[in-house]
């Protein structure tokens, strides 16, 4: 993971500014984890009284889900 | 054995188990025991939304300050209610000695609450199944 790290499109900060321009929100939590082999960023996102978490893919920088 | 007798060993019994189970821990460190960094919105309570909306510095303020000062490259953070006190529970990676740093960070002040602790290599893995979003704990 650490290999893969360094290869990393982006940073945590970088998906968190990412994650709360997007929506008007507010990050409330953010990880990196890896997850049947691929690195990918959450950020958990607070609009308004609603919660949304935004997955990215690390390597591309792609946004996967944002629910 | 007479009832008595039988119900005094019980009742010591009883107390020696209470007394010998650990306090609950203030504050749990990161990855150890099940406690991970929450990042799902189901474990946001109302009271940590309520705190969220009053913390003063952001998620991102934490991260640039917690790089500029401990260096490592910040792979997890969450604001959280610990022991009533609204922080900012912060995990590092290390790239120059492959270690893992847990912090805590007051959000009101955004000063450095607890000392980090760092974690070896040897244990990454144990580590990585902790880590929030793994495929092991959603």
């Amino acid at each position: 993971m650490l290999a893969r790290l360094d290869d990393s499109y982006l940073t945590l900060a970088e998906v968190v500014v990412t994650a709360e321009d997007r929506d008007g929100g507010k990050a409330m939590s953010a990880s990196l984890s890896e997850a049947m082999g691929e690195l990918r960023f959450r950020v958990v996102v607070l609009t308004g009284e609603a919660l949304k978490t935004m997955v990215v893919d690390a390597q591309t920088g792609n946004v996967v889900s944002f629910t | 054995m007479s009832g008595s007798r039988r119900k005094a060993i019980v009742a010591l019994s009883v107390m020696a188990v209470f007394m010998a189970a650990p306090a609950p821990a203030a504050q749990a460190p990161l990855g150890s025991g099940g406690v991970t960094l929450e990042t799902s919105p189901q474990h946001a309570s109302g009271a940590r939304i309520t705190a969220f909306e009053q913390a003063t510095f952001t998620l991102d303020d934490i991260i640039s300050k917690v790089e500029g000062t401990q260096g490592g490259l910040v792979i997890a953070a969450s604001f959280e209610i610990v022991a009533g006190k609204p922080v900012y529970r912060v995990r590092t990676l290390q790239s120059w000695n492959h270690a893992v740093w847990d912090g805590m960070i007051d959000a009101p002040a955004s000063s450095l609450e607890k000392a980090g602790r760092r974690r070896s290599r040897s244990l990454m893995p144990r580590l990585k199944a902790c880590w929030p979003g793994s495929t092991t704990r959603t």
